[in-house]
């Protein structure tokens, strides 16, 4: 892998963003009817930032991640409009050709499931030396493997050697997400995407999994958007937060203004939903419903079915992206100057 | 909820490996639950904490008796679980139900609604009408509409499906239930929801819950009594706002620390380079003979950041620190 075509394009400029998602509809089409799963999601990544995305089953956020390396299955699923700007290309319009340069090299994934992410019938080693000879068929047999090695201790293994020998069954849920990670950051990607990277694992590999992810994020100077459901790993990370619900963002903002002082009645809710330290009594504060169906979403907001301050402006007219007193962008007609006019 | 229901001494139970498909020989044990003793009282939710593989879903399952356990007992109503005959614990189980992790995967697909919460009545042979009764006064109870009976597991969401499974666990009205993970599959906001309806059956119907998660802020805020397991043995005990205001043993202070909560705070970020010392045998393999090794003296001196001279010669023995807050550990 040479390095050098790489720094060109992470040295341009430190405010201009390296990845630029603009008006992104993945849609579904499906038996039942059209499913749009992302409609209309913009965002920027900044090349210093770690970027959560979060949401609930259903709220799109792992498609937003799939629909940024075109890796959506489709048919059944389509992109209906957007663009995904990287370096000034639109990754929706390359071939699937071009495309392979950039999954792992420009722009790498790391999966939920990790041992599921793993191919089960070759180790560690296999696995690994293939994705860098892949990527750099240049490379010696020998430079690889000691790259591998190099690579496994990295993600902390102490005994490289041993688990390079390793299948996926041998290897803990966690040890498979490390070398999941080692695989992700084999080739030098300037962007990593973590879908739920520590969804299933117990608290303490969690621990390590994310300080891991913290630690390349400074070492690799690496930008992360990290997709999870799991407000304690935003606050742990990121240093800005998307709330995603039925597809669409519903609030935008640093981490410290999403999670200290949410402004949407879904963020509200969902931090509410969550047990604090100084809760007391042990009743939660529960959020009213079902998730959302996205075949049979209301017509107004997504979220007005559930929402406790609903207007009946609400449930007519969908809201706009708005800017709130916190600094945050929130969909929601609270945050509109129009909120008194009659309707 | 000062009587004891459940009894549990020295229950223990080994899984053995084995190797070779027709001449199937041992390759090794392991010890999933290491002669446990625990009570758990009348009207109690006892919170179940632990890393994975701690052995936290064995000791429920074996509690239950729908495991196997190799020596120990379990006595409710002074009466011993493991030495009942198939039909007397058949009986008995009325008493007791669970909750499953997977609320979809725990009901059987080919039936509706009704039929799954009906089941257990049927086993029981209680008269159609009473159960058609039951079954409409079920769902009502845990929050679902009742003339959707007779729609299929499927049509449900999986906060529904858990619905259905508290039901179906209510049914024949238990005095107890194993909660395994009953919220670990659920999205955050339906979560709370099923949390706060165990909590109100609970009042409502004086019932005892075993409360497995591995979200620790639940545990620490659905429970009234916590005992943390590590590999297999209990290594502290105590009513939940002691364990979580004032840890005593190493584990459970580290399993504390790698909390995540959204108020922020970086205690995990310390957890992660005491936690890459367990990493290090984090594989099945080596996780065994370190569990082997530690037969002799505590069992979590391998990995224990204020280790003793003689941690790993000496099994310690459990010290109540303050009235029903016990740990053991050398260090108190």
């Amino acid at each position: 892998m040479t390095v050098a075509n790489k720094t060109l394009s992470r040295t341009k400029g430190q405010d201009k963003p390296i990845l630029s998602v603009q008006g992104l509809k993945t849609f579904f089409d499906t038996p039942a009817g059209i499913v749009n799963a992302v409609d209309d999601v913009s965002f920027d990544l900044a090349s210093k930032e770690i970027l959560a995305i979060v949401g609930e089953s259903g709220s799109g956020k792992t498609v937003t991640a799939q629909s940024i390396l075109k890796l959506v299955p489709a048919p059944p699923g389509r992109y209906a409009g957007g663009k995904i700007l990287i370096d000034g290309f639109d990754l929706l319009s390359k071939s699937e050709l071009e495309l392979e340069k950039i999954r792992g090299q420009r722009i790498s994934m790391i999966f939920q499931n990790p041992r599921a992410a793993l191919n089960p019938s070759f180790t560690v080693s296999t696995q690994l030396v293939e994705t860098i000879r892949r990527h750099d068929p240049s490379i010696s047999r020998v430079s690889a493997k000691n790259r591998m090695l190099e690579l496994l201790s990295s993600v902390d293994f102490p005994d490289p050697k041993r688990v390079a020998a390793s299948y996926p069954h041998q290897m803990s849920g966690g040890m498979c997400q490390r070398v999941g990670i080692a695989l992700s950051i084999a080739c030098e990607p300037e962007i990593l995407i973590a879908d739920e990277p520590t969804t299933g694992l117990d608290v303490l590999v969690q621990a390590t999994i994310l300080l891991l992810l913290k630690r390349e994020h400074t070492r690799r100077k690496l930008p992360i958007i990290l997709i999870t459901h799991d407000l304690g790993v935003v606050r742990a990370l990121a240093t800005r937060v998307i709330v995603m619900y039925a597809g669409k963002i519903q609030e935008e903002g640093s981490a410290d203004a999403v999670l200290s002082n949410p402004q949407h009645p879904y963020t509200k809710a969902l931090i509410n939903a969550v047990p604090h330290s100084r809760q007391s009594g042990r009743r939660l504060s529960q959020i009213k419903g079902q998730p959302p169906d996205l075949l049979k979403l209301p017509t107004g907001c997504s979220f007005s079915d559930r929402c406790q301050v609903a207007v009946p402006m609400c449930s007519v007219s969908k809201p706009d992206l708005h800017l709130s007193p916190s600094g945050s962008k929130v969909r929601c007609h609270l945050f509109s100057s129009d909120i008194t006019s009659p309707l | 909820m000062t009587k004891p229901l459940i009894k549990v001494r020295d229950l223990r139970k080994t899984f053995t490996f084995s190797k070779g498909s027709l001449f199937r020989k041992s390759i090794g044990q392991v010890v999933a639950v290491d002669d446990v003793n625990f009570d758990i009282k009348e009207g109690e939710i006892l919170g179940c904490v632990g890393g994975s593989g701690s052995g936290k879903s064995t000791l429920g399952r074996a509690i239950l008796r729908l495991i196997p356990s190799d020596k120990g007992s379990v006595t409710v109503d002074g009466v011993d679980l493991m030495t009942l005959s198939d039909e007397a614990l058949r009986r008995r189980r009325r008493e007791m139900q669970i909750v499953f992790q997977d609320p979809l995967y725990s009901l059987n697909p080919r039936r509706t609604v009704a039929e799954n919460i009906a089941r257990p009545l049927f086993n029981f042979k209680f008269p159609r009408h009473e159960i058609e009764e039951r079954v409409r006064m079920l769902l009502g109870h845990v929050g679902l509409d009742p003339t959707h009976a007779n729609r299929y597991p499927h049509e449900f969401s999986g906060g529904q499906c858990q619905r259905i499974g508290i039901a179906r666990a209510l049914a024949l009205q238990p005095r107890f239930i194993f909660l395994d993970e009953p919220v670990s599959a659920l999205d955050v906001s339906i979560q709370a929801q099923i949390l706060n309806l165990l909590s109100d059956l609970q009042e409502e119907l004086n019932l005892t819950y075993l409360f497995v998660a591995h979200d620790l802020n639940i545990v620490r805020h659905f429970s009234h009594r916590i005992l943390v397991l590590y590999h297999g043995r209990i290594v502290e005990t105590g009513k939940s706002e002691e364990i979580y205001d004032n840890p005593k043993h190493p584990y459970t202070k580290t399993l504390l620390d790698s909390v995540l909560s959204i108020e922020g705070g970086d205690s995990w970020e310390k957890v992660s380079v005491k936690a890459g010392a367990l990493a290090d045998n984090e594989d099945v393999e080596s996780a065994f003979r370190a569990r082997a090794s530690a037969q002799t003296g505590c069992i979590y001196a391998a990995t224990c950041s204020e280790r003793l001279e003689h941690c790993g010669r000496e099994t310690p023995e459990f010290k109540e620190i303050s009235p029903e807050h016990e740990v053991a550990c050398h260090l108190y």
